[in-house]
C-alpha cells in the first residue's frame, strides 16, 4: 500500500485507485504517517517548505472545535457531467427553435410584395392635402412640417 | 541555499554532473534543451493528476470528512509557510496565519467549485490573511510587492519561490535538509539515481525508466525504497506524540 501511496505522490497512479489509497490512508496510521514522509522529503528537496513538526496538528486540533461541513451541494466531477449534458441539451432546443423562428419570419418578410411609398401617394391625392390643410391645427407641435408640406403643395 | 547544498552532496558522491546540466548513463546522455522538455512535460502531467487527487479529497472535505482536508494540510502547510514568510518574517507570526488561513480555507471550503486549483485558492486565502494580519497590526508588509495574487496565479509546485530564503529558517529545517541530504548519499547507487530524478529533476516515471534502462515498475519500486530509507532517518525528527497525532 505505502509503494502505492509513494506512486500516487508522484501523480502515477490512475484516479480510479486514489479512492483505495485514500481510505487507506483514513485508517492507517502508518500510511498517513508515510504521505507526511514523503512530502516532507520533496519540501526539503525541492526547497519548497520549511518544516514545523507539528503545525498539522495544530490545524487539527482548531479543526476538531468547527462544525463539522456538509456540502450537499457539492458532487463529484462525474455527476458533473451528468448534470451538465441535460441542461446543454435544454439551451441547445431552445436555441435552435429562436434560429428557426427567426428564419421564418426573414423569409416572411424578404417575400411581401414591394409597396409604393406612402408618401408619394399623399401627395397625389388632392382630397388628402385638402383634409391635412383643415385638420392641422390639431396636430401637435412636432408635427408642423405636415403644415410646410401641404402649403408647398398647396401653392403649387 | 538548501537545494544547492544537495546537488553539491549528490556532486561528491559522483551522482550529478556540472550541478545537473548533464547526467549521463552508459547508453543516454540528457542534454539540458531535451531534459528540460521532458521535466516541463513531466511536471505538467503530475500537476494535473496532482490536481485530480487534491479534488478528491475537496470533496471528501465537503461531504464532511476532516482526515481528508488534514491530507491536504499536510501536503501544503510548510508550502504555504514558505510563500508566507516573504510578507511576515517572524517565524512564529508566520505560523499564525498559516493555521489561520488553513481555518478559513475550511470554512470557505463549502464554496470551492474546483475552478482553480486548491493550492492556487489556499495560497491566495493565505495571502489576504497576511495582508490582514499586518494591517491589524498596524504594520505595512515588508515586501508586499514581492508577493501579489497575480504570484499566486501564475505559482505551481516547484517554480522560483524555492529561491527564497529567510533569515529565520528554522533550525529544524536545517537539521532535516542535513538529514534528508545524508540520507540520499548514503543510498545504493539505482535508488539515489530514481529519486533524484524523480525530485530534483522532476522526470516521470517513465522517462526515468527510458534513462536508467528498466521498467517502470522497477522505477516505482526504487523510487518507493528510496523514500523508505530517507524517511526511516527523518522520523525521529518528524515524530509527535501519539496523543498530538491528528
Amino acid at each position: 500500500m505505502k509503494q502505492q501511496l509513494s506512486a500516487l505522490v508522484d501523480g502515477e497512479v490512475d484516479i480510479e485507485r486514489c479512492e483505495h489509497i485514500f481510505l487507506a490512508a483514513k485508517s492507517s496510521g502508518e500510511v498517513a504517517q508515510a504521505w507526511r514522509d514523503y512530502h516532507v522529503i520533496r519540501d526539503v528537496l525541492r526547497e519548497e517548505g520549511w518544516v514545523q513538526s507539528d503545525m498539522t496538528s495544530r490545524i487539527m486540533a482548531q479543526l476538531a472545535d468547527e462544525p463539522t461541513m456538509l456540502a450537499p451541494q457539492a458532487v463529484a466531477a462525474s455527476e458533473k457531467i451528468s448534470h451538465i449534458r441535460p441542461r446543454f441539451s435544454k439551451y441547445t432546443w431552445s436555441i435552435a427553435a429562436s434560429v428557426a423562428a427567426a428564419f421564418f419570419v426573414g423569409l416572411f418578410v424578404v417575400n411581401q410584395p414591394e409597396v409604393t411609398a406612402p408618401a408619394q401617394i399623399a401627395d397625389n391625392d388632392a382630397d388628402t392635402d385638402q383634409y391635412v390643410l383643415a385638420h392641422h391645427n390639431y396636430a401637435p407641435n412636432s408635427a408642423t412640417y405636415y403644415m410646410h408640406n401641404v402649403a408647398y403643395n398647396a401653392g403649387e | 541555499m538548501l537545494h544547492t547544498a544537495n546537488l553539491e552532496a549528490l556532486t561528491r558522491t559522483g551522482f550529478v554532473e556540472n550541478n545537473t546540466k548533464a547526467y549521463t548513463t552508459p547508453n543516454h546522455k540528457i542534454t539540458q534543451g531535451s531534459h528540460r522538455d521532458m521535466t516541463v512535460q513531466a511536471a505538467n502531467a503530475k500537476q494535473q493528476e496532482n490536481k485530480e487527487f487534491d479534488q478528491m479529497l475537496v470533496e471528501r472535505a465537503q461531504q464532511g470528512d476532516k482526515r481528508a482536508f488534514g491530507l491536504l494540510v499536510e501536503k501544503y502547510h510548510r508550502k504555504l509557510g514558505r510563500l508566507l514568510s516573504r510578507m511576515i518574517r517572524d517565524q512564529a507570526e508566520v505560523e499564525d496565519v498559516v493555521q489561520e488561513s488553513f481555518i478559513k480555507a475550511y470554512r470557505a471550503l463549502h464554496s470551492f467549485r474546483g475552478d482553480s486549483a486548491f493550492y492556487t485558492w489556499l495560497y491566495r486565502i493565505g495571502i489576504n490573511t497576511a495582508k490582514n494580519y499586518l494591517v491589524s497590526m498596524g504594520r505595512k508588509p515588508q515586501v508586499m510587492q514581492d508577493v501579489e495574487i497575480e504570484d499566486v496565479e501564475n505559482f505551481d509546485e516547484g517554480n522560483d519561490m524555492r529561491t527564497m530564503e529567510t533569515p529565520e529558517t528554522s533550525l529544524m529545517t536545517k537539521e532535516i535538509a542535513q538529514t534528508v541530504n545524508d540520507a540520499i548519499a548514503a543510498l545504493p547507487e539505482e535508488l539515489r539515481t530514481a529519486i533524484t530524478l524523480r525530485e530534483l529533476e522532476g522526470l516521470s516515471y517513465e522517462d526515468i525508466a527510458n534513462v536508467m534502462q528498466c521498467p517502470i515498475g522497477t522505477v516505482r519500486s526504487r523510487i518507493f525504497r528510496a523514500r523508505e530509507t530517507i524517511a526511516t532517518k527523518l522520523r525521529p525528527l518528524l515524530d509527535t506524540p501519539q496523543h498530538k497525532r491528528w
